[in-house]
């Protein structure tokens, strides 16, 4: 007697999609894993992107406060003195700009912050620009500041503490009287440098601009 | 019927796998934050403690509104300030060779971070086996006294907000010392770094 005999029946043809591994390969799952894993990779490796910020310039007078961080800046007032002010340091004469300063951050900001990337122009009562400044690139004519009390500029300026700082910016010889400044404080941003964070030079993104009319002084 | 329970059973341990992991890392610290903790030693007034840097002992400490600096010849106009100087009488025994002692940084109840004034010369060149008297000046708010601690950590980097080892001191004032410290804030002379003796 044959031994094949009787023939067994053929195996039923395997389903394509059935049982838990073809779960797992059907189209419409994969391509949900697939997003899946997508979404997750770009959460965790790359973050989504920022949205794109627009400049913002916020426009202050005498007493007015602006954000430009890590500072609150409000300006008190700017006086003209001629070049025998002892301040002004030669023959020409100088303006001397108040500021209120107060930091926002958690951590104590040196005050030498608040001059990079500041921007100083003076005009004349037509409206001419007299002088401008830019102390960051060494083109400028912001002398110095300091604190009120007479401590250097570069004094840590403690969270949370108005100080008065006095920025003191020259005028070339034979200039007329300027009658009105502008000063523009960029904000600063936290980043990664050398590997600590350090603030960044500066975030033109939003700027802290005070108009101030000058008034004459006494040496 | 069969696939759609099957669907519906992966998706829920898909999404409980997700919850678990978000709960997960929730409640785990992570691995940097564990090897970026600081070594803190901590002690009060009046008590040395021991860091990689040498022996501190901070005997004790000032409330003012006026600091004269020293040297004098630097700074000739006394510091003054809206706020508080709280001015820091500290010893010091370095363990090894410290071209510059860091400089002190109080830390309020809000942990908002002072840094020191250069209102006062810091402690320089400290040698080994010497017991150096110094001073540090810090300028705060009155409302960070209360719960204020000091900070020494090893670097002087004011950008550091997580030193990797620092000496940790409780000022342990409260409400109603603060308020009085404030009130009877007045002018402090600021101190040369002074050798007092051979430890």
């Amino acid at each position: 007697m044959d031994p094949r005999w009787p023939p067994r029946a053929a195996p039923p043809p395997r389903r394509r999609g059935a049982g838990v591994l073809g779960f797992f390969t059907h189209p419409l799952v994969l391509t949900f894993l697939y997003l899946l894993a997508a979404v997750g990779l770009v959460a965790v490796f790359g973050g989504w992107a920022p949205a794109p910020q627009k400049s913002t310039i916020v426009e202050i007078g005498p007493g007015q406060s602006a954000m430009a961080y890590p500072f609150e800046i409000t300006p008190v007032q700017a006086v003209w003195y001629d070049g025998s002010e002892e301040r002004c340091g030669g023959p020409a004469g100088c303006v001397v700009v108040t500021l209120d300063v107060r930091v926002t951050a958690k951590t104590s900001v040196t005050g030498t912050l608040l001059t990079d990337g500041m921007n100083a122009s003076l005009a004349d009562s037509s409206g001419t620009a007299v002088v401008t400044g830019d102390e960051r690139f060494g083109q400028g004519n912001i002398l110095s500041r300091r604190a009120q009390d007479g401590r250097a500029g570069s004094v840590d300026l403690p969270p949370g503490l108005t100080t008065r700082m006095e920025f003191i910016i020259a005028v070339p010889d034979g200039a007329p009287a300027p009658s009105s400044i502008r000063l523009d404080v960029p904000a600063h941003t936290w980043r990664p440098y050398a590997g600590l964070l350090a603030y960044d030079w500066f975030d033109p993104r939003i700027t802290a601009s005070a108009a101030l009319p000058i008034t004459r002084g006494e040496s | 019927m069969r696939k759609l329970g099957a669907a519906v059973l992966t998706l829920a341990a898909v999404a409980g796998m997700l919850f678990a992991r978000s709960w997960l890392s929730s409640i785990v610290p992570p691995a940097d934050a564990i090897l970026k903790r600081p070594f803190l030693a901590r002690t009060t007034v009046g008590k040395p403690a021991e860091y990689l840097l040498g022996r501190v002992t901070v005997t004790g400490f000032h409330v003012a509104k006026t600091v004269i600096p020293w040297p004098p010849k630097l700074r000739p106009t006394p510091a003054e300030t809206a706020g508080v100087f709280v001015v820091v009488d500290y010893e010091f025994v370095a363990a090894k060779p410290v071209r510059v002692l860091p400089d002190w940084s109080l830390v309020d109840a809000a942990e908002n971070r002072y840094l020191a004034d250069r209102t006062v010369t810091a402690c320089e060149q400290p040698q080994p086996g010497f017991m150096i008297a110094c001073q540090a000046v810090i300028e705060a708010t009155p409302s960070a006294l209360p719960g204020a601690r000091l900070l020494l950590p090893t670097h002087s980097n004011s950008n550091l907000d997580t030193p990797e080892e620092a000496v940790v001191v409780d000022l342990e004032i409260d409400q109603a010392q603060a308020d009085q410290l404030v009130a009877e804030a007045g002018q402090v002379q600021a101190k040369a770094p002074m050798i007092k003796a051979q430890a």
